[in-house]
């Protein structure tokens, strides 16, 4: 395997594994506060919430990778306010992770608050009615009820952030073995000749990866709906 | 431990006003779909917007309109049965059952064995709700809501989704858990059998307002509740079976009456409830000789109901026992019947709804 890929083919497979792996995991609890608050809840501006958290899915990617450029690059407030703490995204895999997160938010959120919709509020009355407290009432029944919607959205949120190209390169651009990430890095064979097969075996890992996240999502989920069901 | 309601919510289409006591036993409150019942019930869990008005539960205020105390659900202590069980389709019977353990504070437990044995559901116990039958469930239900340890329960038309037969068997599990218990039940149903057999006291509920109260059989034979029911007005007599005839008849008694009934199968000394169809009874001013009825029975005129123009409704005494029957009202002035006095009902037909060994 390691022989069949070149240093910079599997550099750019494991970082974008490693990159859709960071950014799948701090998105999730914000995905589910925001799912759940955009589910339940009436509050002034809820529109407006759903805009901003769908607009990743609508603008071109490289219009957020800007904007993110905008808002973290170093010489920004925000940037060098985080830079103080030693926090960096700009140009840095971190920064691959973020704007992978941020565009595979919505995918997350949509899926997440579906299942929070799907789920019956009488139970959570009953919840109530035995004792359980607001929160109680959503560690024990709410969570585990939306477990399938939460896994099937990880599972997306994987896959778009495993191909996520157009934000990441205006953002971090394209250094191999920092931010060259897996379509960064078949993006760069495909500019200089006889790059094709690298691109080719890349095409290849991102395919299998792809369709392994698919199927296991699928199984995940048609697992967990037979127990759930009524 | 005994709740105490006063209730007033407007909604754009409805209101309710009720006010009432449920004193421990069992207390029904009865209506067609759309009289309040739920919403009533969901107030006193604190499910509902509570609106104007106050319910305690002893010494315990779980709301006041006035004082701003709002209880939340998970703060009442009060077991909620639900007309669809709601158990948890991701956690198996056990942890069902076992779930308002987690959210108990110290104070009283109940004993997990002896409810599951009450109930019948240890078998069951390592299922998941979604393999148990409708019956099964809602026992499951039950002694979740019991494992709670309630200080009351509600239960909202629990047998209402089951067919006759689950009815039968589940109708003497509330029975048992109110004389074994001694948790008060606040039980909604709109079924008059459920009545007959659980209340002690019965709540008639009709478009938001209480039509009247006070005990099952009295409230039954009203006609206003039955029309509510939608039924035959039916009134109940309880009798005891003294002898069993060689004619194939049973001899019942009540008070000094003697009643025939085609014998039934059940010990000498048991209580026998005979259900009464208005219909099926004549008034009369004494007993009458030379009549094919085997049954007359002496009581005293309790009340007088003007059902129709030409109808009324006679509320009959009978020990301690109120049976209606229909007459016309150029009857009543034939019979110049007047409250207190006494009169005589010719049997036509009986059905027996019950027999127990007191």
């Amino acid at each position: 395997m390691t022989d069949w890929l070149g240093p910079n083919e599997w550099a750019a497979v494991l970082l974008s594994i490693k990159v859709a792996f960071w950014a799948t995991l701090f998105s999730l609890p914000v995905a589910i506060g925001t799912a759940y608050l955009l589910a339940k809840k009436e509050f002034v501006g809820k529109q407006l919430l759903n805009g901003i958290v769908h607009l990743p899915l609508i603008l071109p990617p490289v219009v957020t990778g800007y904007l993110l450029l905008m808002t973290f690059g170093k010489r920004t407030p925000v940037g060098s306010f985080l830079a103080d703490w030693g926090i960096e995204f700009a140009f840095r895999w971190s920064g691959a992770a973020l704007a992978a997160a941020i565009m595979a938010f919505p995918l997350l959120v949509r899926a997440i608050r579906l299942s929070i919709e799907a789920i019956d509020p009488k139970l959570e009355e009953a919840a109530a009615t035995l004792g359980a407290s607001r929160r109680w009432v959503f560690i024990t029944i709410s969570l585990p009820l939306m477990l399938p919607g939460i896994i099937a959205g990880a599972v997306l949120a994987f896959a778009k952030a495993m191909g996520e190209f157009g934000a990441t390169i205006t953002f971090v651009s394209n250094i191999p073995g920092q931010t060259q990430t897996l379509p960064s890095a078949i993006y760069a064979f495909l500019q200089v000749p006889g790059g094709e097969s690298s691109a080719t075996k890349l095409v290849i890992i991102s395919i299998i990866i792809a369709m392994s996240a698919l199927l296991a999502s699928e199984w995940l989920s048609r697992r967990m709906n037979r127990r759930l069901q009524l | 431990m005994t709740l105490s309601v006063s209730l007033k919510l407007l909604m754009p289409s409805f209101s309710l006003d009720v006010e009432f006591e449920a004193p421990k036993g069992i207390t029904v409150l009865f209506g067609e779909s759309g009289s309040g019942k739920t919403t009533t019930i969901n107030a006193i869990a604190g499910l509902q917007n509570n609106g104007q008005g106050r319910v305690t539960l002893s010494d315990r205020v779980l709301f006041d309109s006035d004082t701003n105390i709002h209880l939340k659900p998970y703060q009442r202590h009060i077991g909620y049965i639900f007309q669809e069980s709601r158990l948890f389709p991701h956690l198996t019977v056990e942890q069902n059952l076992n779930y308002a353990k987690h959210f108990k504070k110290v104070g009283k437990s109940v004993d997990f064995n002896h409810i599951v044995d009450l109930l019948g559901i240890k078998p069951l116990l390592k299922r998941r709700p979604n393999s148990l039958s409708g019956g099964e469930k809602q026992r499951v239900a039950i002694g979740r809501a019991l494992l709670s340890a309630p200080d009351l329960i509600l239960a909202d038309e629990p047998l209402a989704a089951l067919d006759g037969a689950r009815k039968a068997e589940l109708l003497p599990y509330f029975k048992r858990l109110n004389q074994e218990l001694g948790i008060p039940i606040l039980y909604v149903t709109h079924s008059p059998e459920e009545v007959l057999e659980l209340a002690d006291h019965v709540i008639a509920l009709e478009q938001g307002r209480i039509v009247t109260q006070g005990p099952a059989r009295k409230v039954m034979a009203n006609s206003k509740v039955a029309r509510t029911a939608n039924r035959a007005i039916k009134s109940t007599l309880t009798t005891h079976l003294v002898r069993q005839e060689s004619d194939g008849l049973s001899e019942l008694q009540v008070a000094n009456e003697t009643l025939y009934v085609p014998t039934l199968d059940a010990p000498i000394g048991s209580a026998v409830c005979l259900e009464l169809v208005a219909n099926d009874l004549i008034l009369s001013e004494s007993k009458v000789d030379g009549i094919s009825a085997l049954n007359q029975v002496c009581g005293t005129v309790d009340s007088i109901e003007t059902t129709s123009s030409s109808d009324v409704l006679i509320n009959v005494s009978v020990a301690t026992d109120i049976i209606s029957t229909h007459i016309t009202t150029r009857s009543l002035k034939n019979l110049n019947l007047s409250i207190g006095d006494p009169c005589v009902l010719i049997i036509k037909s009986v059905n027996i709804c019950h027999s127990h060994r007191t």
